[in-house]
């Protein structure tokens, strides 16, 4: 999931630098005013975890095993601000110190994992979890279904930063400079990837931690037992809302900051790429002998095997077009947003049928 | 002339679990001074409360006349003045070395003083020559053995030239020849008018460090008086678990794990 | 085979407390980097690492790779360093993903493997080229940046070039409580497996990856607390 130098063209990496700074700027802010003092060692030693917890290895059903986030974790512990901060300075120290995932493509590694996946398994989990007491075990499911959401939504948007390179970068024979992947294939393959192997390990991983915590250090899944100084009112969900919106509008802004980036970097505007005519013209100016739409029959076998997991997102028509990108980018994150709002709302729901449920809020809420 | 410290029987309990329980004490400037007790008996969080770290939940504390109190050390001049004055070196190094080097580590204390740039250089240096750390100064303290580490803890307070030291068992997890080091360092420093508070269950080098004791049990004070008299009453030693608590100095080696299973009562020894 | 996570837990450790304990040896080593200002040679990294990403050019990446090897030498910073922690792994990771880009990428067809009737093409080549030789490039930069470099230094010029100080700051503790905790994780790991006797079930395993996270969690927080009071001790009040 690491996304390593090379793999994202200058501009890319620029707007997803771009796109995290808001997010970085906002948590940092709201975290420094609720820990105060005790910001640096408190954010430090979870940064330390994270990193540390990373290199875990967690075996999986069949004998394999694979590496996992914590994600599910960082959202009942911390809440979304601190595991935003927390996860992104792990992922700065390894790229910075030990080299593992890119400096240029830190921005976009930030964006996914810390950023986008801090807030996806934050909502989930607190969905989930609603006022469930701490002991519950649906607190455990809440861990683990925030976890396995939040490290695919990850994998979705590195799959879309992935598979706009080809699109966008070429050389002058038509070789792609960056990504090599176009989205029909990235996606399906990196979401196939993670909805199985990678979102197992970070399901169980995030679930392990939380029953495990349940039972010797109950008071750490307290909401904001660990990232309040001050045991003030409990914070409503509907202050995660303004944070929502501004992830809708990345959602929205940031292809469109490629696209427009990427044509001011001299190569082709979006325009030209909806056009399929327009784009052969380019590729014929270019001494292309195979003219891209005439795939090799090798490959379409192969690429048959990439998409066979899952129907290709982008449909025919758009398919290596820039419109068709935008939408598929658009209706993946709607489809999955929606999702979400509507566990919320069955949450919501279950929560005011089962009344056994309210007589413990107290407990959580100090 | 007020006493340095003054307790009147002060109370502090973790989440309704009690450690200290109605505490009477008097320690006057100048005394080498030893709490002695087993694990539980209250001495870490006594030592967090004379570095008001924690507050009495009931009773008074005060120093130099002063009470220590939750609020008067939200004013910054009464925190600083305090600060200056008082030090305490941890008894798990790792938590007191969190800075990336060891000259980092010593500057840390004095630059939270806000001394001047070279009165700072001054300290630090006169600090790693008195300690003989200065060819580890740009070393990471991860980096460091035990030995070390305990040294570098030491001079990083040392170094702020508090009157008071608190000492948090610190001499456990070292060989003999590293303890007998870190005493003599103590001796060095000291000039005769600082007062050291230190906390252990170690009696081996008990009379070392401390003229006088008070013993610990279940946040109580049992007994007090001077140190030869005390580790002569072996009947004493044994109800306040001291002697069996010696054996367990093997065991410091796997300190790391102790605190993980008793969150609830963090801070607690 | 049992605990083979345990090994392959215990290994990345392992790997990640050698890279850093070979960047301390290396960084106090005499050599061309190592004299450089940490401030200059972090201004020439960035450099080096967006000049090798916006390049259009293989020869060009290529010939920075073969810089970074030249400083590498004249700063005594052994080859075999280069090759087990960056080389090899990077190739692993980034140069896997980068192997269907060959048969994948539309182009001029250079030759078709017989069986799999997949096509090689001209493209594709290309374009899997630029991928290893950019992950490379800049992994190597990276590398030798740290490797001549011993971290308070590299942590003081960040903090030169105007990076906040909080954020120095934070990275600076973060980085020193990974060691404890990697050392921490290694010694639960090595006594879990010199405990193993019989072969554990699947949910013994995810037991025991899982009680073992537990542990690290709560070890933090409460080394976080402790590290607040010896901050505070020394006089530190944010």
């Amino acid at each position: 999931m690491h996304i390593p130098d090379g793999y994202l063209s200058p501009s890319t990496c620029a707007t997803m630098y771009a796109a995290a700074t808001p997010f970085w700027v906002v948590a940092f802010r709201k975290v420094s005013r609720e820990l105060h003092t005790r910001l640096v060692p408190l954010l430090s030693l979870f940064s330390a975890f994270s990193f540390v917890v990373m290199m875990f290895n967690v075996p999986l059903p069949g004998g394999t095993s694979g590496h996992a986030i914590g994600l599910g974790l960082a959202a009942a512990v911390l809440g979304p601000w601190a595991s935003i901060v927390a996860i992104s300075i792990a992922l700065t120290i390894q790229a910075l110190f030990f080299g593992d995932g890119g400096i240029t493509a830190l921005g976009a590694n930030c964006f996914n994992m810390a950023i986008a996946g801090s807030l996806v398994a934050s909502l989930v989990y607190r969905a989930v979890a609603g006022s469930s007491p701490i002991q519950a075990r649906r607190r455990v499911w809440a861990g683990a279904l925030g976890g396995y959401a939040g490290i695919n939504v990850a994998a979705l948007f590195a799959a879309i930063e992935f598979g706009i390179q080809p699109m966008l970068f070429k050389d002058a024979n038509g070789a792609p400079l960056y990504a090599p992947y176009p989205l029909h294939i990235a996606i399906p393959s990196m979401m196939a990837g993670h909805l199985t192997f990678a979102g197992a390990a970070e399901f169980l991983l995030s679930a392990g931690i939380i029953a495990y915590l349940q039972k010797t250090a109950p008071a750490l899944l307290k909401r904001g037992a660990v990232t309040q100084t001050t045991r003030g009112s409990e914070p409503q969900i509907s202050r995660a809302w303004p944070a929502w919106a501004l992830l809708g509008a990345m959602m929205i802004l940031t292809p469109l900051g490629l696209l427009t980036v990427g044509s001011a970097w001299g190569e082709w505007s979006p325009k030209e790429f909806a056009n399929p005519a327009k784009r052969q013209q380019i590729a014929a100016a270019s001494g292309n002998v195979a003219p891209p739409g005439q795939v090799p029959s090798g490959l379409r076998k192969l690429s048959s095997i990439w998409t066979a997991p899952m129907p290709a997102y982008a449909p025919p028509v758009f398919k290596n077009a820039a419109f068709g990108y935008m939408m598929s980018a658009l209706t993946g994150c709607g489809l999955i947003i929606l999702v979400f709002l509507f566990v919320h709302w069955v949450a919501k729901v279950c929560n005011r049928l089962l009344n056994h449920d309210r007589s413990f809020p107290r407990e959580i809420n100090p | 002339m007020p006493a340095l410290f003054e307790l009147e029987s002060v109370s502090f309990s973790y989440d309704g679990v009690v450690a200290l329980d109605g505490l009477t004490m008097t320690v006057q400037p100048g005394q080498r001074l030893a709490l002695l007790g087993a694990n539980g008996s209250g001495k870490s969080t006594l030592l967090k409360l004379l570095d008001a770290l924690q507050f009495a939940g009931a009773g008074k504390l005060s120093f130099c006349g002063e009470t220590l109190t939750e609020d008067r050390f939200a004013h910054d001049a009464f925190q600083y003045a305090f600060r200056k004055r008082v030090g305490f070196v941890f008894q798990n190094p790792d938590v007191q070395l969190f800075s990336p080097s060891v000259r980092d580590e010593l500057e840390f204390g004095p630059a939270q003083l806000r001394l001047p740039p070279d009165e700072m250089n001054r300290r630090v240096t006169d600090a790693m020559d008195l300690f003989e750390i200065s060819h580890l100064a740009d070393r990471a303290p991860h980096h460091l053995s035990g030995g070390e580490k305990k040294k570098v803890a030491l001079a990083s307070v040392l170094v702020m030239q508090p009157e008071v030291v608190l000492l948090d068992e610190p001499t456990s997890g070292l060989d003999p020849r590293s303890q007998t080091n870190l005493i003599n360092l103590l001796d060095k420093w000291d000039d005769g008018s600082k007062t050291i508070i230190t906390a252990t269950h170690d009696l081996h080098m008990l009379e070392d460090l401390a003229g006088q004791c008070v013993i610990l049990e279940r946040g109580r004070l049992i007994a007090e008086g001077n140190t030869a008299h005390i580790l002569g009453d072996r009947d004493l030693l044994q109800r306040a678990n001291l002697i069996h608590a010696h054996r367990s100095l093997r065991h410091s080696g796997i300190h790391a794990h102790h605190h993980m299973h008793e969150l609830p009562e963090m801070g607690s020894d | 085979m049992t605990a083979h996570f345990l090994e392959k837990s215990i290994h990345s450790l392992y790997r990640s407390i050698d890279k850093a304990n070979s960047a301390d040896r290396t960084g106090r080593d005499g050599g061309l980097l190592q004299a450089l200002r940490p401030e200059v040679k972090l201004a020439v990294w960035l450099i080096a690492i967006i000049a090798a990403i916006a390049a259009h050019s293989l020869l060009f990446i290529a010939g920075l790779l073969g810089l970074g090897v030249l400083l590498g030498v004249a700063s005594r910073i052994p080859l075999s360093l280069l090759v087990s922690f960056v080389w090899l792994p990077v190739l692993g990771f980034a140069g896997l993903l980068a192997v269907p880009a060959i048969f994948l990428t539309p182009g001029r067809e250079l030759l078709r493997l017989p069986i799999l009737n997949w096509t090689v093409t001209q493209q594709g080549l290309t374009s899997f080229g630029y991928l290893i030789l950019r992950s490379e490039t800049t992994a190597t930069c990276t590398m030798l940046l740290v490797f001549s470099t011993p971290l308070p230094k590299l942590l003081r010029a960040l903090h030169n070039l105007r990076v906040p100080r909080v954020v120095v700051t934070l990275v600076a503790m973060t980085y020193r409580y990974i060691f404890l905790l990697l050392r921490l994780s290694l010694e639960m790991f090595q006594s879990r497996r010199s405990r193993l006797v019989t072969n554990l079930t699947g949910s013994e395993r995810r037991k025991l990856i899982s009680s073992t996270a537990g542990v690290l969690v709560t070890k933090s927080y409460a080394l976080s607390q402790d590290v607040y009071d010896a901050m505070r001790s020394r006089g530190y009040r944010a």
